[in-house]
């Protein structure tokens, strides 16, 4: 084994790099509950962790429901996500972090 | 008074015997003036659309109007009744002589290092070139002052000009105390790295042990990430190792000096009250 295939076994099984992150988070749209995303899936993601999360959890706090209900420009299970859509740990706690979280 | 008459008296000659054509050749060069500056801002606001800097924009810009100038110039010559080929050759010779002395003299003629749009570092100023002029150069600075500075003072300066590599190093300065972990210290500090979509995979983030005479274990991460974004890039992973350290029990350390006392020199502690 010479040092690129050592090299790539290792960018493969530890410390991925990652590709960018989103903000997944539900609305309701014509009395149905949707998942969107921000930057929506036609733009290009936030390369930034940080900025992500600091974003998520502004858009959470300036639409926050009023459990049980869901009402029009609500926007809950706020949280960010990689370009697979997988939840990511919130790198703060190290665990992963749903803002306005209310199970549907 | 009479070379005075006839001054006039050969001018009234020139005018009926000319008058036409140089009226004729005043209008054309009136109106070829206005056409060109008419095109002139008709290129601006086409080549700002364009994807193409503005320096070179202007660069092309001048070259037309030049170009413009001289078929303009011609055409009037033609109108006063002047053969277009010397004019033709004189405005040639013209040109290449100009070429020639740009080509001789350039290398001899103090530039300044960096363009229009370029980020540097003058002296204690950095900032945003602005503008340049034969004076001076105006550097917006990224808290927003504008400052003009002589030229002759950046061309006897240190300059640093950010632009000419597009990637840069960032290094991420963190203490520990000896007794802490240091193998997970500097994997945590390494994986932080090089998760980051923003650190360049090559040459691979990597973490150093820089020294243990400070009071604390000194690391050193260092990677590469685009000049533009290495300082937004450098305080995020400083944050992210601060949170990750904090939950891996890794306690970081300040600047601290350790004072040994023997039994002749122990101060005397005040117990009372």
């Amino acid at each position: 084994m010479n040092t690129k295939q050592a090299y790539k076994i290792i960018d493969a099984g530890w410390a991925k790099k990652r590709a960018g992150y989103r903000i997944q988070f539900q609305r309701k749209v014509d009395g149905e509950i949707v998942t969107d995303y921000f930057p929506d899936l036609d733009e290009g993601p936030w390369l930034s962790e940080v900025a992500i999360w600091r974003m998520a959890w502004r858009l959470a706090e300036s639409r926050q429901s009023d459990p049980p209900d869901v009402n029009h420009g609500d926007l809950i299970n706020v949280t960010v996500v990689d370009l697979e859509g997988s939840p990511i740990k919130y790198y703060a706690i190290n665990q992963l972090e749903v803002f306005n979280q209310m199970s549907l | 008074m009479e070379g005075l008459a006839a001054s006039i008296e050969q001018m009234e000659k020139t005018m009926t015997t000319y008058g036409r054509e140089i009226v004729i050749a005043f209008a054309v060069i009136v109106v070829g003036l206005i056409l060109i500056k008419w095109i002139n801002i008709g290129l601006k606001k086409a080549f700002s659309k364009l994807p193409i800097s503005s320096a070179r924009g202007a660069t092309i810009r001048n070259v037309l109007c030049v170009l413009m100038l001289a078929v303009l110039v011609t055409f009037a010559a033609i109108e006063l009744g002047i053969a277009a080929g010397p004019v033709m050759r004189f405005l040639s010779i013209l040109t290449l002589t100009a070429i020639g002395m740009i080509v001789v003299f350039r290398p001899l003629i103090p530039t300044l290092p960096f363009k229009v749009g370029t980020t540097i570092k003058a002296g204690d100023l950095l900032g945003k070139v602005e503008a340049t002029t034969v004076l001076n150069t105006r550097l917006r600075t990224f808290d927003g002052k504008t400052v003009f500075i002589p030229n002759r003072i950046i061309l006897n300066d240190v300059i640093i000009n950010y632009h000419f590599t597009p990637t840069r190093r960032f290094e991420l300065k963190i203490n520990i105390l000896y007794d802490q972990d240091l193998m997970k210290a500097k994997q945590i500090l390494e994986t932080i790295m090089v998760e980051d979509p923003r650190v360049h995979p090559t040459p691979r983030p990597i973490v150093y042990l820089m020294s243990l005479n400070k009071g604390f274990v000194e690391l050193s991460g260092r990677g590469w990430a685009d000049n533009l974004k290495r300082f937004v890039v450098t305080r995020e992973l400083l944050e992210k190792t601060k949170f990750r350290f904090d939950q891996e029990g890794i306690a970081m350390a300040l600047p601290q000096m350790q004072v040994h006392y023997t039994s002749k020199n122990m101060p005397q502690l005040n117990t009372e009250g």
